[in-house]
Order: C-alpha cells, then sequence, then structure tokens
C-alpha cells in the first residue's frame, strides 16, 4: 500500500487540515440558528454537506494511511460572538478561511495524487463559498488572487 | 440453498474498499501515462508549465480589462478580476524566473484572439467566465506535475479562478 502512505509533513498537514474540516461542520451548525433568509440558509446546507463529505473523505484517506484522524472537538469558539445572521456569516467565513490555509499547507506539502486531488479540491471549493459570504457580507475584494494565503 | 447474488457488494465493506482504491489509483495512473512518456522522451524536463498558467494569466487580465472599459455595468467586477490576474501573472513570473534565473521569454499570442468586443453585456460576462473556468482547469490539471510551492502556486491560482467566477456572476 505504498501509494497511500504520507510523508510526515503532509501528514501533520493532513490532520491540520482535517481539524478545520471539524471546525467549519461545527460552525455551519451554529450558523443554522441565526440565519433567516431562506437562500442564505439553503447555501449553509449546501456549505454544511461540504465539509462534511471533505472531513470523511479525509478521514478515509488518513485512515488508509495508516494515520488515526484527529477527532473534533465537543465545540469550537468563533473569532468574534455569533448573535445574528451577518455574525454567523462572518464565523463562516472564518472557518472557510481557516479551511484554506489548511488545505493549500497540504497541497504545498502532498506527496501522493490522491492527497494533492483533495487538497486541491477543498481549497477550490473552500474558496468559492468564501467569496459568497464575503459578497453577501459586503467585503471587498470578495475573491482575493491566493486563496489560502489570507 | 442460500442465493448469494450478486456478491459482496454492501456486505464486505472491506473489501469493496480496496477495490475501489485500487480502480482509483489504476485510473489515476492511466491518466498520468502520457506524462511519464513524454517525460522519458528527454533527460531535460519539459518546458516549465508555470509559463503557461501566466500566459493565460496575463491574457485573462488584458480581457477582464477591456470588458471593464466595453461595460460600465461590469466595470467593479471585471476590475477585480483583471487585477486578480495581474497578480496571478505576476507572482508565476517571478516563480518562472527564479527558476530560470529571468531568461525564459514571453509568447503571447492567446490575447490578440481573445479580444474583440462582445455585443452585449450578458455575452461579455459570459466570456469572462468561461475564461476563468478554463483557467481553473488549466491551473489544476497542472498541480499533479508540480510539487512542493509550485504545487502550492497552481493550486491557489486555480482556487481563485474559482472565486473570482463567482464575482462574474
Amino acid at each position: 500500500m505504498s501509494s497511500t502512505e504520507l510523508s510526515g509533513t503532509s501528514e501533520q498537514a493532513a490532520r491540520k487540515a482535517l481539524e478545520a474540516e471539524h471546525a467549519a461542520v461545527w460552525l455551519y451548525g451554529l450558523a443554522t440558528a441565526f440565519t433567516e433568509d431562506p437562500k442564505v440558509r439553503s447555501g449553509i446546507d449546501e456549505g454544511a454537506a461540504a465539509h462534511r463529505e471533505h472531513r470523511d473523505r479525509t478521514r478515509r484517506l488518513l485512515r488508509a494511511a495508516g494515520v488515526a484522524p484527529p477527532s473534533a472537538e465537543p465545540a469550537y469558539r468563533p473569532p468574534k460572538t455569533v448573535t445574528d445572521q451577518s455574525s454567523a456569516l462572518r464565523a463562516l467565513l472564518a472557518a472557510e478561511q481557516d479551511c484554506s490555509v489548511g488545505w493549500l499547507a497540504v497541497l504545498e506539502r502532498s506527496t501522493t495524487r490522491q492527497l494533492s486531488e483533495l487538497a486541491l479540491t477543498c481549497l477550490t471549493d473552500a474558496a468559492t463559498r468564501a467569496t459568497r459570504w464575503r459578497s453577501r457580507l459586503g467585503i471587498e475584494p470578495s475573491a482575493p488572487a491566493f486563496p489560502g494565503r489570507e | 440453498m442460500t442465493v448469494d447474488f450478486p456478491p459482496r457488494i454492501g456486505r464486505d465493506a472491506p473489501a469493496g474498499n480496496v477495490d475501489r482504491r485500487t480502480l482509483l489509483r489504476l485510473s489515476a495512473l492511466a491518466t498520468l501515462s502520457p506524462v511519464l512518456l513524454s517525460c522519458s522522451g528527454s533527460a531535460e524536463p519539459d518546458p516549465d508549465p508555470l509559463v503557461e498558467l501566466a500566459e493565460t494569466a496575463r491574457a485573462d487580465a488584458e480581457l477582464a480589462r477591456a470588458t471593464a472599459e466595453s461595460h460600465p455595468d461590469l466595470a467593479e467586477s471585471a476590475r477585480l478580476v483583471a487585477n486578480a490576474r495581474e497578480e496571478h501573472a505576476g507572482e508565476l513570473r517571478r516563480e518562472i524566473d527564479r527558476l530560470t534565473g529571468g531568461g525564459s521569454t514571453t509568447t503571447s499570442t492567446a490575447p490578440a484572439e481573445r479580444q474583440g468586443t462582445a455585443a452585449g453585456s450578458e455575452q461579455a460576462a459570459e466570456r469572462l467566465r468561461a475564461a476563468l473556468r478554463e483557467a481553473q482547469r488549466q491551473a489544476a490539471r497542472t498541480v499533479p506535475e508540480l510539487s512542493g510551492y509550485r504545487a502550492g502556486l497552481a493550486g491557489s491560482v486555480s482556487a481563485g479562478c474559482a472565486g473570482l467566477r463567482e464575482v462574474v456572476a
């Protein structure tokens, strides 16, 4: 199973990215309690499902490489207290940025094609959603040139 | 008598997983083989894949700037695209020059082809989105050929283009 083996640094980066995905799953769950707009709500549901899928794929990949995936914390602290839809979206933006940073680090350290593909998918998805939340919040520029470097 | 058909589906998870993984690995190899073949031909590595990305980025920046000028209603988003793609081009060029010592040349044929004024704003926006979609794919395709900082750079450019597509909605 040599093709599923991970180097030490790529394993560490993948573990950190998984932690960011755990946090995102939790925060998307929190955000649903603060959304009024049905359009925002469906965007949140979509994001939550995507992060759950990325979390599960990362777990499977780590297990296949003989690495015990880190488990989720009972709760996460958003950068700022979430009290309404706007602050909830800001927390989601922070979660997407954390995921972007985590997956870019994986991409820079990956030594297997499988891990690189997963990292690029997750980075692209996180960048796309972050742009949607920035647009919704009126944050400019809504699309940074280099996602994952924020 | 026990009916055991079809066998091993949804019952034997570990075996199923291994099969799928093997299949994935084979399909990954299948897409890899042309690259391996083209590499084995010469000792010298192929031209820097980042060159192509830099040229596309430069062409997109020009297209976006032209779009911003001819379509005021798209100006804001097109300028954002122009700036970001300009940043991509600059950063890619720096990385290319770092390896070659600045000796590489640019062959830009793409911009002229892609210029020209589109009739309506909707068409112009669609053209910009199509360019970004292709740029996203092009950068994504190069990622498996690269490693380290360069893999991250190409991946971030690809993800950046995906984000920019959202802006030109």
